[in-house]
């Protein structure tokens, strides 16, 4: 019981963060403002799967605090697509690193959408 | 000596051919099933001075008339010659196997049940009920372990038993619900007066005729008459008015039946619950699974695009820096315009996309080694099957994001002829590897910074013009259903690296391969035509191409695309890499010697013309090795000119709808 609380909580905790960042990320893709390093960098799809996994986390909570195997279903689903994200949104980085070597041009693309692409 | 005779049915995979084995030794023989060249095996073995001839019918899940297989299990079983029927069950699967169990018992065949790999089902912890499960069904149940030969001598004492005891089973029924029932006692009713058709059970061949099986529908026509036959007719059409769909509802109370028999006998098992069985909640899910699919799929167009991107620049700076030097050190203008605007730009401008290419291979390979790839098979089959698309149509149109020539040679996997058909005339629309460096090409120039996003629309786009195709072509030209899917879903895994990588190989090295052939003779071409009869340095606007582009401009230029764009289609027919690689020729040397082929792109059009370009790109035939396989598959010059012809038109309606509506929200916006 404890550990389903734990684990409940968890994913509360991270469905809420990716729920309050894609909102953000898909609403200042609309605004014509800046875009802001903190925010990801792949246009209103990546704002919509940071909502799916969001959701994913969410809809895991009320099925792991009755003990349900569904409710560990989708919080793995939720953690593989979130760890798959966040390594292609790595990869990124570092290909947008070598590419600066390799143009010349000036590598800014540190950003923190790959810290949230893997929870653990 | 009295002899037997004793088929073995069962799924793929379930030790069938090792339950063959052990039944009968050596002693068996091999043929092909009359008519067709699907393997027969046939052994025997004595047991209790009776000899067993012991046919092996081909592995199915059903027995419908969906695929060849199914037909010849099906009709051997109803032929009558096998007293017993032996249903080879992975015991580890009871869900799936017993689908076939129990069309067995409805077909009233007199059936035994080998409940095979019990040996596997002990290490899963599974205890299986076997008195349970054997009054449940009402026919004996016998464990074996095939490949080690455990329960081999009970099974053959339960097949002399039912063929010497029970010679005629009353067997189990599935309850299909009031409504549904009295239509079936409607149908049985009809069958009942006529004596050709007392060999068969006649509840199974109404519950078939309302399921629309059409091979039994027409055993009942010829045995029955016109006006009974009408009849029946009528009846489907009563129950047509009460289910959405017949062949779901009755497969659904059949694994109604299956949950409960299952829930009964498993006993004492753990709830423990694998990697797979989790995943599988959610990959399978009707909504999260198709959401995740998609999700899936822009990570994969993201990794394609983004991480190739410095590799991408690399090779291109190496190919600007080979064309400089042969424009340097080749004093001859005709050879150096040759080779550093036809070969190297031509050429290199197909090659900067080789890691493109080989990252959505690596990328589709380790989806598909993972096992997630029949998971997408499931979700899309839902729609697909609505759509009217089979679904075994999802390999081929998964094989037609590598190449449409080998997806169009796949569809030889669909049984029926008009799934195969409509499948193969949509394969086309499925975006191959080949146009993907006229995605990246424009989207890098006008769609900066949403590069993934907009090559994922291009692909949702194609899917979305072949669910149109395929409602065009099921409503007015290949008309009838689509056969439903019978998957079978193998546990995720690690991929293997080695199995990567060597998949990734196979597939990128053929674009590579390609460059240097088909590609590279395209381009000298295009540098010959683009570059005479003025010689080289003189203008391109008074080239044979120009002629050629000019004449056929006035068409596109609704669109806004000039005689350069116009030419680059034109030349795509041979193949669609050649799309960029003529791009490269004809822009590159448009502007002097600091354009790039990027720059001249982006000071002539428009994001909007682009998106229409790539659209248009994505639409029309892929290339002329599609065209001769689609002719090869289909036989058919006339069906090779309907794909020809629709797949242009498509491509010019779509890419004037979207200037057309593009131009309009421009203009509403502003």
């Amino acid at each position: 019981m404890r550990r389903s609380l734990s684990l409940a909580a968890s994913s509360l905790a991270l469905g809420i963060i990716y729920a309050i960042y894609g909102v953000i990320s898909l609403l200042s893709g609309h605004l014509d403002t800046p875009q802001h390093p903190l925010l990801p960098r792949g246009g209103v799809a990546l704002s919509l799967i940071m909502l799916l996994i969001s959701s994913l986390y969410l809809y895991s909570v009320p099925r792991l605090l009755h003990d349900d195997l569904e409710g560990l279903s989708y919080l793995l689903a939720a953690l593989i697509l979130s760890a798959i994200v966040g390594t292609v949104q790595m990869l990124s980085i570092g290909a947008d690193a070598l590419d600066s070597l390799i143009t010349g041009e000036t590598y800014n693309a540190w950003d923190a959408d790959i810290w949230l692409g893997t929870p653990s | 000596m009295k002899k037997c005779v004793v088929a073995l049915a069962g799924n793929p995979n379930v030790g069938k051919t090792a339950l063959f084995n052990a039944l009968t030794g050596a002693r068996h023989h091999v043929g092909n099933w009359p008519g067709v060249t699907v393997e027969k095996r046939v052994g025997w073995f004595r047991y209790r001075g009776v000899k067993y001839e012991v046919v092996d019918l081909p592995g199915t899940y059903s027995l419908g008339s969906y695929s060849l297989d199914e037909r010849i299990a099906r009709d051997y079983i109803l032929s009558g010659e096998a007293a017993v029927v032996v249903d080879v069950v992975d015991s580890t699967n009871l869900h799936r196997n017993l689908y076939l169990t129990l069309q067995l018992l409805e077909m009233g065949a007199n059936v035994v049940v080998a409940l095979n790999m019990m040996d596997e089902a002990e290490q899963k912890g599974l205890k299986i009920d076997i008195k349970r499960l054997s009054s449940l069904l009402r026919v004996p149940v016998v464990p074996t372990v095939a490949v080690e030969g455990r329960g081999i001598e009970d099974l053959k004492c339960a097949i002399y038993e039912e063929m010497t005891q029970h010679p005629r089973h009353h067997h189990m029924t599935v309850g299909y619900g009031r409504a549904v029932e009295v239509m079936i006692a409607r149908v049985v009713d009809v069958l009942r007066s006529h004596p050709q058709l007392e060999k068969y059970s006649l509840r199974w061949l109404a519950v078939r005729a309302l399921e629309g099986d059409r091979d039994i529908l027409k055993i009942i026509e010829d045995a029955v008459g016109e006006e009974s036959a009408k009849k029946i007719k009528d009846i489907q059409k009563d129950l047509r008015n009460v289910l959405d769909d017949p062949v779901i509802f009755f497969a659904d109370k059949r694994y109604e039946l299956i949950e409960d028999i299952v829930g009964e006998s498993i006993t004492g098992g753990r709830e423990e619950w694998s990697y797979t069985d989790l995943l599988d909640r959610v990959t399978s899910h009707p909504i999260f699974g198709l959401l995740m699919f998609f999700a899936l799929m822009w990570a994969v167009f993201e990794f394609t695009f983004r991480v190739a991107e410095p590799f991408v620049d690399a090779i291109d700076f190496l190919f600007s820096q080979l064309a400089s030097f042969a424009t340097r050190n080749i004093s001859n203008a005709a050879l150096s315009s040759l080779i550093s605007d036809g070969i190297i730009n031509g050429v290199g401008s197909v090659l900067i996309f080789t890691p493109n290419i080989f990252l959505i291979f690596l990328a589709l390979s380790l989806l598909e080694d993972s096992g997630y790839m029949a998971r997408a098979a499931f979700v899309m089959d839902r729609a697909m099957y609505r759509i009217g698309l089979p679904g075994k149509a999802f390999i081929p149109m998964l094989v037609g994001f590598g190449c449409n020539v080998p997806a169009i040679m796949a569809t030889r996997t669909i049984e029926d002829e008009k799934d195969r058909l409509v499948t193969i005339l949509i394969a086309p629309l499925m975006s191959c590897s080949a146009r993907l460096p006229v995605y990246i090409l424009f989207a890098g120039i006008f769609f900066a910074g949403r590069e993934g996003s907009v090559i994922l629309s291009m692909y949702l786009l194609g899917i979305l013009l072949a669910v149109v195709t395929t409602l065009f072509l099921r409503r007015f030209v290949v008309k009838g259903k689509p056969s439903p899917l019978i998957l079978e879903m193998p546990p995720y895994r690690l991929p293997s690296l080695k199995a990567v990588l060597l998949n990734t190989w196979e597939r990128g090295s053929a674009f590579v391969k390609r460059a240097g052939t088909i590609i590279f003779a395209g381009v000298v071409v295009v540098w010959f035509l683009s570059t005479y009869p003025g010689g080289p340095g003189s203008d391109i606007n008074h080239t044979y191409l120009a002629y050629i582009g000019r004449v056929a401009e006035p068409l596109f230029r609704p669109m806004g695309w000039d005689w350069r764009l116009v030419v680059a289609l034109l030349l795509g027919f041979l193949a669609k890499e050649i799309v960029v690689g003529a791009l490269g020729t004809l822009y590159s040397p448009s502007g002097g010697e600091e354009a790039t082929l990027r720059s001249s792109l982006q000071s002539t059009f428009t994001p909007l013309q682009a998106y229409s370009f790539m659209a248009f790109v994505l639409i029309y035939v892929p290339c002329l090795a599609t065209l001769a396989t689609i002719r090869a598959e289909t036989r058919s010059w006339k069906w090779t000119a309907f794909a020809t012809v629709y797949l242009v038109a498509l491509a010019y309606a779509v890419a004037l709808l979207i200037t057309a509506v593009g131009s309009l929200l421009g203009r509403w916006m502003t």
